[in-house]
Parts: C-alpha cells; sequence; structure tokens
C-alpha cells in the first residue's frame, strides 16, 4: 500500500525541486507537475559535485509536447556556515524533443542548461533557477524563484514544515504565483499548496 | 616496572575500546543534509552508530570495538558528503 501511495505521489508531483546533486553514491527522484509542465526525473549522485540525471518532461498546455533528456549537474560551489548554507549550481543536458502534435510524429534535438542559487537556514529559505532550452524545445527558457519560512524548528527525526511562495515564468509569459505548504520527514519531503490560475500542487521528492 | 607495565596496558585497552566521538560541522541546515551525513559515515564499516543533531549542528559517532578514525578521515567523509568539519571532541 505505501509502496501504490510513493507511485502515486511520484505520478502526480507538481513542481517540485530536488537539490541538483546531493552526497555521493545517493539517488535522488523528484516528481514535478503543473498545469504548463509535468516533470520526472531520477538522478544518482557521482560526488557531492556532480550528480547524473535522466529526466522526462512533459508540456501538457503545447498540444501534448514531450522532451526527454540526460543531464549532467555540478555543485560549483558551496557556503557552509555555522547557521546556513548557500549553493550555487550549473547543469547541462541534451535530449530530443517529441512534437506529438505533428503527423508523422517530430523528433528534434534539444539542449538544457540551467543555473540554480539557494541559501537556507533552519528558519528561510531562497531559491532561483533559470532553465535555458535551446531551439526546438517547447519552451526556451523557465524562470522560478521560491521564498520559505518555519513556522517551527524540527529536528531530524520530526516532521518539518515550510510555507513556501512561488514564482515561475515560461518564456516570456505572465507570472504564476504559487502557495506551497512542505512537508519534510527525514528523506521524503511532500509539498501541497495551489496556484493563483487554480490549479493544485502536490509534489513528492526523495533522496535514496 | 611490573605495575607500570599493566597499568599502561590497562590505559591501551580502554582506548581501544568501543569509543565516542563528536563532530561540530558547518552546513547542516535540514533533513536532507542530516540524512547524507548519517549514510556516508554508515558506509564505513568502523562506524556503530550515528546521531544528527540539526540543533545543536553535531555528529555523534560512536565506532565499533577496537577501531578508530582520525581527524583527516572525518574531514574527508564529510567532504565527500558536502559539509563541513570544524571539531571533534
Amino acid at each position: 500500500m505505501s509502496r501504490l501511495v510513493l507511485m502515486l505521489c511520484l505520478l502526480m508531483g507538481h513542481s517540485l525541486k530536488a537539490h541538483p546533486t546531493s552526497f555521493k553514491g545517493s539517488w535522488m527522484i523528484e516528481s514535478k507537475f503543473s498545469q504548463p509542465m509535468t516533470e520526472i526525473g531520477i538522478g544518482y549522485g557521482l560526488s557531492s559535485h556532480y550528480a547524473l540525471w535522466v529526466k522526462t518532461m512533459g508540456f501538457p498546455m503545447l498540444n501534448q509536447d514531450k522532451i526527454g533528456l540526460i543531464q549532467m549537474n555540478h555543485l560549483i560551489k558551496r557556503w557552509n556556515a555555522p547557521e546556513s548554507q548557500g549553493n550555487l549550481y550549473i547543469g547541462l543536458g541534451g535530449g530530443r524533443a517529441y512534437h506529438s502534435n505533428q503527423n508523422p510524429l517530430n523528433i528534434s534535438p534539444l539542449g538544457l542548461a540551467f543555473i540554480q542559487a539557494d541559501w537556507e537556514t533552519r528558519f528561510i529559505y531562497m531559491m532561483f533557477d533559470h532553465q535555458f532550452f535551446s531551439p526546438g524545445a517547447p519552451h526556451q527558457k523557465i524562470s522560478r524563484f521560491r521564498l520559505g519560512i518555519a513556522p517551527y524548528l524540527a529536528e531530524y527525526n520530526e516532521q518539518s514544515a515550510w510555507m513556501i511562495g512561488e514564482l515561475v515564468q515560461f518564456d516570456n509569459l505572465d507570472l504564476d504565483v504559487r502557495a506551497i505548504l512542505r512537508l519534510y520527514h527525514k528523506n521524503i519531503l511532500y509539498e501541497i499548496g495551489g496556484s493563483l490560475n487554480g490549479s493544485a500542487i502536490i509534489n513528492l521528492m526523495t533522496h535514496l | 616496572m611490573n605495575r607500570i607495565v599493566l597499568v599502561l596496558g590497562l590505559l591501551f585497552s580502554l582506548l581501544l575500546q568501543a569509543k565516542e566521538q563528536v563532530l561540530k560541522v558547518d552546513g547542516l541546515v535540514c533533513s536532507f543534509c542530516a540524512q547524507g551525513i548519517e549514510k556516508s559515515f554508515k558506509k564505513d564499516p568502523r562506524v556503530e552508530t550515528v546521531d544528527v543533531d540539526l540543533k545543536s549542528k553535531k555528529v555523534k559517532i560512536k565506532l565499533k570495538e577496537n577501531q578508530s578514525i582520525t581527524n583527516q578521515e572525518y574531514q574527508t567523509i564529510l567532504e565527500d558528503a558536502g559539509y563541513t568539519l570544524i571539531e571533534v571532541n
């Protein structure tokens, strides 16, 4: 039953973002779903500074276009401080875009580059990322900013919670404003929330 | 002389018993951080238990009997996990 719930959460995940890299030998699973984009990814930590990801993305509002890609993420710099941690990441990926509205099915190569910066304490969490796609991809750029606040402090073995505000922009379209409640216990992270355009959000991320 | 040897022998054997060390770590701010550190230490066959305290930013390591880990090794394990060792007690 718990496996079924886990699988359902993975398939229903919305707009969740795993850390681009993790500790050596780790497996990372993330899922995202929103009206403009769905995403499921599995990553492996080659070291604390490099991780290899395989991802699939879908774009329900763009005639069900899909992307499949392999991506290498690199932690450029981590600032470890007594009460905080900051990170700067970059990533490069390559794959294919499937334009399913075209007959015959049009498949085109694509490239992806991203940059991400984050900073967190046990009270505050901030993250910005920007993804650039090559021509041929359904979108050319996706930007996101997150600000989260923890209403209480939790220990490692306790359930922690974060209240997060998120702004997302695809290309030059209107900003999507989202409110998310993040629940965090050991290596499982869930998010539930909604966007001002009315779409619901349920996310799951885990590091194994 | 025999007594001195005996006392030294006892002290040495005590040193080789299972021991606990407390590491002060920078960058330890979330459950994923704690999990990464815990998993990295549990992979080491010399480690008996790992206890991560997010509040104090300390990691308590209990070693198996007659095992030891140097400060340099602690530093390497933590760096591989992505964190910074400040001190070992």
